[in-house]
């Protein structure tokens, strides 16, 4: 069956189960900014032992964003604190803390969950997407994949939340249960919700141009819209301030109406989210978490 | 029972896009996943539409899925037992 995932992403989220538990429970009584200032002290240490994480920033910052030497130092140094604080974040939402949401299109949102038909939510390893299932009210339910490996605190934590906001979430699983569950939520007239920039599940990808140069998304999501010629969009949340996040929809072509063969609608879609990707990580330059080789360059 | 073999295996090469692949490439009685034609999870979602789109048939189960998948002979069998249109 091959790799379930990236050789060079772990996808999960770091720390032991006991540690998080912890977590959660000092951000019942420990003011967040605090927290983040403690963080703050932590991340050169993360900068120097983490040398595959510094390595891949670095390199995005001096190549991709075009900062020289010591912007992009510092730049490694910031966007590893801005990873820092959506993690605290998360744990803080476990804790029972709130934020702020704001769309600009939150009426579109709405809209589209009156329609009988199913659609696709396509987020990346940018900002806070989890934020979103905790903001987005919807008469849908919103079926998201997961990566199975996370701890039993990340997902009791983020079941007790999401339970009350109509999402389930599907562990990617190696007997392809996940696939029978987001083509059944589709043809329900539900939303299947999955990452559009990594590969997990399936090693299969579509190369598309993201920051100059070739990159490869997972074929997944775009097959699954294709293949029930559905409608998808890709779904930002970023972080503005410290309490305040920002939800970006972005609509896609519409595929379902379009004379393309199966590859050119394929590539239609995923080369429309790559350039949306783009486009938000060059307006939220800290917010890019694909800590990896992203652009397979042996950096 | 050959036909639809045949048919089957058309509609494979086509949902799947194995281009330059002929049905009597795809041995019938082979292991669809890993060893034989070495599809994976993306090919069993075209397969899922294709029997719902072509046949009327609703594969909900993934334990029923891994039966139904295990070969082009397996798939036609259910196919026979299971369409609706």
């Amino acid at each position: 069956m091959g790799a379930y995932h990236h050789k060079d992403w772990r996808g999960k989220t770091g720390g032991t189960a006991l540690m998080q538990r912890s977590l959660v429970l000092l951000l019942r009584f420990i003011p967040l900014p605090v927290m983040y200032f403690v963080m703050g002290l932590v991340i050169p240490f993360y900068m120097i032992f983490d040398r595959r994480a510094f390595v891949s920033s670095f390199a995005f910052y001096k190549k991709r964003i075009g900062r020289g030497p010591v912007k992009s130092f510092f730049s490694v140094y910031r966007n590893e604190f801005a990873l820092g604080q959506v993690v605290l974040d998360r744990f803080a939402m476990y804790a029972g803390k709130n934020f702020r949401i704001v769309s600009d299109d939150m009426d579109t949102f709405a809209e589209l969950t009156a329609m009988p038909e199913g659609f696709l939510q396509l987020f990346a390893h940018v900002g806070n997407p989890e934020m979103a299932g905790y903001a987005l009210k919807s008469p849908k339910t919103i079926y998201t994949l997961v990566y199975a490996g996370e701890t039993e605190q990340m997902m009791k934590g983020r079941s007790s939340i999401f339970s009350k906001r109509n999402v389930v979430m599907v562990p990617v699983r190696e007997d392809m249960s996940h696939i029978f569950t987001m083509n059944e939520a589709l043809a329900n007239g539900n939303i299947a919700c999955m990452p559009a920039d990594r590969l997990f599940g399936s090693q299969k990808s579509l190369r598309v141009r993201f920051f100059g140069q070739d990159v490869s998304l997972p074929a997944g999501p775009f097959t699954l819209a294709a293949a029930r010629n559905a409608r998808a969009y890709a779904l930002f949340v970023m972080k503005d301030s410290m309490r305040t996040y920002h939800v970006y929809h972005k609509w896609l072509p519409d595929i379902s109406k379009s004379d393309l063969s199966r590859n050119g609608k394929l590539e239609l879609m995923a080369t429309s989210f790559a350039g949306l990707l783009e486009e938000m990580v060059r307006k939220y330059p800290y917010q890019w978490f694909n800590f990896y080789d992203f652009w397979n360059e042996a950096v | 029972m050959n036909e639809l073999i045949n048919e089957i295996k058309l509609q494979i090469i086509d949902a799947l896009n194995l281009e330059g692949m002929t049905p009597e490439e795809i041995e019938t009685d082979a292991p669809l996943f890993g060893e034989g034609l070495g599809l994976d999870s993306i090919d069993v979602l075209e397969l899922i539409v294709l029997l719902e789109k072509n046949y009327g048939i609703k594969l909900t189960s993934p334990q029923e899925g891994k039966k139904v998948f295990a070969s082009v002979r397996t798939l036609a069998e259910y196919v026979k037992e299971n369409r609706t249109k």
